[in-house]
C-alpha cells in the first residue's frame, strides 16, 4: 500500500492540472447544454470528454517512459504491480471524480436554470434523458452494472495509455468503444435487467481479459527464480 | 506523501456512496399541472390515473387534485395498485379493439359481377386474442353497405381465396362513385392481402364488447348508406385446447329498431346502452343483459358532420355524448339533455393543424372535466363550467426553452368514485 501510494504521487501529481481542466471543460459543456436547451445530448458530450482523460492519461504515462521514471520505478525494490495498482487507482479515482461532477453540475444547473423545479422533478427529468438513466441507477442492478462500466472503462483507459506510451499494441480497445456505443445509444444497457445481467457478464469477462493483458504483456508479472 | 494516494480512495469511496444514494431516493417523481389558462383549483378532487411509456421505461402517472406523481412501474407500484388500474379500464372501456382484427365485406364468389352489388351483405372479419393468427370467424349480417347511387365496386383479383383449387371468396373494395380519391367515408372498406395471406385491412371495426373470456358482444357501426335489420350479436366461445377457439355460437341478441344511424354501444351495470340517431333526434337504448328493452331517452338532435361519430362516457346519473365538437350533457334520471357543452380551447394547441385525441370525459359538481392528448405528446386537461372554458392545464415538464416531456402519449382516465 505504502509503495503505490509513493509511486502515485511521484507519477502523478504533475499533471493533475489538465485532468482539473477536462473537469472544468465537464462544468462547461453542462452548462451550456442545459442553458441552450440540449441536455439531452449530455451523454454524447461527456462520452467526448472520457476520450480526452485517454489522451491526458496516455500522455502522461508516455512521458514517464520518455524520462525514464518509469525504468527508475521498476529498479526500486519494491513489487512491480504496484506500478499498476497505482496508475488503476488514480484513473478509476479521475473517472469516478468525472461522474461526480456530471451528478452535481447536472442537478446544481437545474436548479438554477429552472427555479420551480424541484429535487424530485429534476430526478424524474434524468431518468427520461435518454443513456443519463444509466448513469443514475434506480436498481441495484443497473448501480452493479454501472459499477462495473466504471470498472471496464478504468482497465481500458490504463490499457490504451500504456499502449499509446509504449507503442506497443497490447490489446483490443474495441470493447469500451462497443460498449459507450450501446449506451449513447438511447440507454439501451438498461433495456431490461436480463439484457443488462448479460452485458455485465460480457464486461466482468472483458475486464479479466484487459486485467491479464496490461499485467502480462508490459512485464509487471514477476519472475519467480529458483536458486 | 499520500495525499494523491488517499484522495483518489476517497472519491472512489465518494462516487459509490453517490450512486448509491440514487438507489435510496424515492422512484417517483412529482410534477405540478401547468396552467395556461384559468386557475387550478377547479381540479381539486380530481384524480386521473395514465401510463406513459419512454425509454424503455414504464410510467405510471396519478394526478390527483393539481399534483402528479409519476412512478416507474418496475419498481415501487405494487401488483394491486395495477389492479386498481386495470379495473378501471375494464370498466369504462370496453372496446377491446386488440380482439378484432378486420371488417370487410366480402363477396362469396370470386368471379362477382356489378349486378352483384346490391347482395352484398356485410361480413365481419374477427379474430381472437387467444387465438391463433390463422383462425378467422366470419360474422354474417343483414347489411348492405352501400347504395348503387353513391358506391362502385372495384374487384381486386388477388385477394382471391381458394380452397382446395377451387375459389371460395373474395374481398372487394368499395369507393365513393361521387370521389373515388376522397376515401374518407368512415364505411368506406379497403382491404388486401400481405405476400404471407395475412389480412390487412383499414375497415371501421363494429363496436366489439368482451363481457367475459367466451362471451362477446359486436353491433356494426352503420350510416345513411346502410340497408337492412342492425342486430346485437353474441358470440359464444367453446375453448377446445389452451390457445385455440373451436366452435363459436352466433346469436341474434338484440334486434334494433330501423331506419336509424347507430354509433355505438356499451355495457354499463350489465345493460347494453345503444346510442343512434336519426336526422331530428338521438336516441339512447338502454337493453337488461338478457337482451329486454328497458328504457329509450329521446333527445333533438342535428347532426352536423357525418365524419363525426358520437361516442358515449359514463357518469353516475348522466351520460356524456361527444362528437369532437361538442359534448351532451344527459341527465338519465329525468331523461333530458341538461347541457350541452362546445368544446374550446384557449392556449397554444389551439391551432388548425392540431389534433386532439379526447381520452377521457368527466363531468362532477357541474363541471365538465376533458383529458385530451395532442401530437405534442401532452395530457391536456380542460374545464368546463357553464358552458365556458374556466381551466386550461398541462400534464408536462417546462425545462427552459426546451421543453423536455415524457416522449409518448399518455393513456389515461378519470377516477370514478365508486
Amino acid at each position: 500500500m505504502k509503495n503505490i501510494a509513493f509511486i502515485m504521487e511521484h507519477t502523478t501529481s504533475r499533471n493533475l492540472r489538465n485532468i482539473l481542466l477536462v473537469y472544468m471543460l465537464e462544468v462547461v459543456t453542462i452548462f451550456i447544454l442545459i442553458y441552450s436547451g440540449y441536455a439531452k445530448s449530455v451523454v454524447p458530450a461527456i462520452l467526448f470528454l472520457l476520450m480526452l482523460f485517454v489522451w491526458i492519461h496516455a500522455y502522461r504515462i508516455k512521458k514517464l517512459v520518455s524520462q525514464g521514471t518509469l525504468n527508475r520505478i521498476l529498479l526500486l525494490p519494491i513489487k512491480r504491480r504496484s506500478f499498476m495498482w497505482s496508475q488503476l487507482i488514480f484513473i478509476c479515482a479521475s473517472i469516478c471524480l468525472f461522474l461526480i461532477i456530471l451528478y452535481t453540475s447536472w442537478f446544481s444547473f437545474h436548479f438554477l436554470l429552472s427555479s420551480d423545479m424541484t429535487f424530485q422533478e429534476i430526478l424524474g427529468l434524468s431518468y427520461i434523458v435518454p443513456s443519463l438513466n444509466f448513469l443514475i441507477p434506480n436498481t441495484f442492478i443497473r448501480f452493479i452494472t454501472l459499477i462495473i462500466y466504471v470498472i471496464l472503462l478504468t482497465v481500458q483507459t490504463t490499457e490504451l495509455s500504456l499502449f499509446i506510451a509504449l507503442k506497443d499494441k497490447i490489446g483490443w480497445t474495441g470493447n469500451t468503444v462497443f460498449f459507450s456505443w450501446i449506451l449513447v445509444n438511447d440507454g439501451v444497457l438498461t433495456i431490461n435487467d436480463t439484457f443488462t445481467l448479460v452485458c455485465d457478464m460480457f464486461m466482468i469477462v472483458f475486464i479479466i481479459f484487459i486485467f491479464r493483458n496490461i499485467n502480462k504483456t508490459i512485464g509487471f508479472r514477476q519472475k519467480k527464480v529458483k536458486l | 506523501m499520500k495525499k494523491i494516494f488517499l484522495l483518489s480512495i476517497t472519491i472512489i469511496i465518494a462516487f459509490v456512496g453517490f450512486a448509491g444514494y440514487f438507489l435510496f431516493l424515492d422512484k417517483d417523481f412529482y410534477t405540478n399541472l401547468h396552467d395556461i389558462s384559468g386557475d387550478n383549483h377547479v381540479m381539486d378532487g380530481i384524480t386521473w390515473k395514465g401510463y406513459n411509456y419512454s425509454n424503455y421505461d414504464e410510467y405510471q402517472v396519478q394526478l390527483t387534485s393539481n399534483k402528479a406523481r409519476i412512478a416507474i412501474r418496475d419498481e415501487g407500484i405494487t401488483s394491486s395498485q395495477e389492479d386498481d388500474v386495470g379495473v378501471a379500464y375494464k370498466q369504462y372501456y370496453e372496446h377491446k379493439e386488440d380482439d378484432i382484427i378486420s371488417s370487410m365485406i366480402y363477396v362469396d364468389t370470386c368471379d362477382y359481377t356489378n349486378e352483384d352489388k346490391e347482395n352484398l351483405n356485410i361480413r365481419y372479419a374477427l379474430t381472437f386474442a387467444n387465438a391463433t393468427a390463422n383462425e378467422i370467424y366470419f360474422l354474417n349480417t343483414n347489411l348492405v353497405g352501400h347504395s348503387n347511387e353513391v358506391y362502385t365496386l372495384q374487384k381486386k383479383t388477388s385477394s382471391c381465396q381458394y380452397k382446395g383449387g377451387v375459389p371460395q371468396y373474395q374481398y372487394v373494395e368499395m369507393y365513393n362513385q361521387v370521389d373515388a380519391s376522397e376515401n374518407l367515408h368512415y364505411m368506406d372498406i379497403s382491404s388486401s392481402l400481405d405476400e404471407n395471406n395475412n389480412y390487412v385491412s383499414q375497415g371501421v371495426p363494429p363496436v366489439f364488447l368482451k363481457k367475459d373470456d367466451t362471451t362477446y358482444y359486436v353491433m356494426p357501426i352503420t350510416d345513411e348508406y346502410t340497408q337492412g335489420m342492425v342486430q346485437v350479436y353474441q358470440l359464444t366461445l367453446h375453448q377446445k385446447e389452451s390457445n385455440r377457439y373451436g366452435r363459436i355460437d352466433t346469436i341474434d341478441f338484440i334486434t334494433l329498431p330501423e331506419n336509424r344511424i347507430y354509433e355505438d354501444m356499451k355495457i354499463i351495470d350489465d345493460n347494453f346502452v345503444i346510442l343512434s340517431h336519426t336526422d331530428t333526434n338521438l336516441y339512447i337504448n338502454i337493453y337488461e343483459k338478457d337482451g329486454q328493452s328497458k328504457r329509450e331517452v329521446v333527445i333533438p338532435y342535428v347532426q352536423r358532420d357525418e365524419n363525426r361519430k358520437l361516442r358515449v362516457y359514463v357518469n353516475d346519473d348522466c351520460y356524456l355524448l361527444y362528437d369532437s365538437e361538442e359534448v351532451y350533457v344527459i341527465d338519465m334520471k329525468q331523461g333530458e339533455l341538461k347541457e350541452r357543452i362546445p368544446l374550446t380551447l384557449n392556449g397554444e394547441i389551439n391551432r388548425e393543424d392540431t389534433t386532439l385525441y379526447y381520452t377521457d370525459l368527466l363531468y362532477k359538481n357541474d363541471m365538465l372535466y376533458v383529458a385530451t392528448a395532442h401530437d405534442k405528446y401532452v395530457e391536456t386537461f380542460l374545464v368546463y363550467k357553464n358552458q365556458e372554458l374556466v381551466y386550461e392545464g398541462e400534464l408536462n415538464m417546462h425545462v427552459y426553452d426546451a421543453l423536455i416531456t415524457l416522449n409518448t402519449y399518455y393513456e389515461g382516465y378519470f377516477i370514478r368514485e365508486e
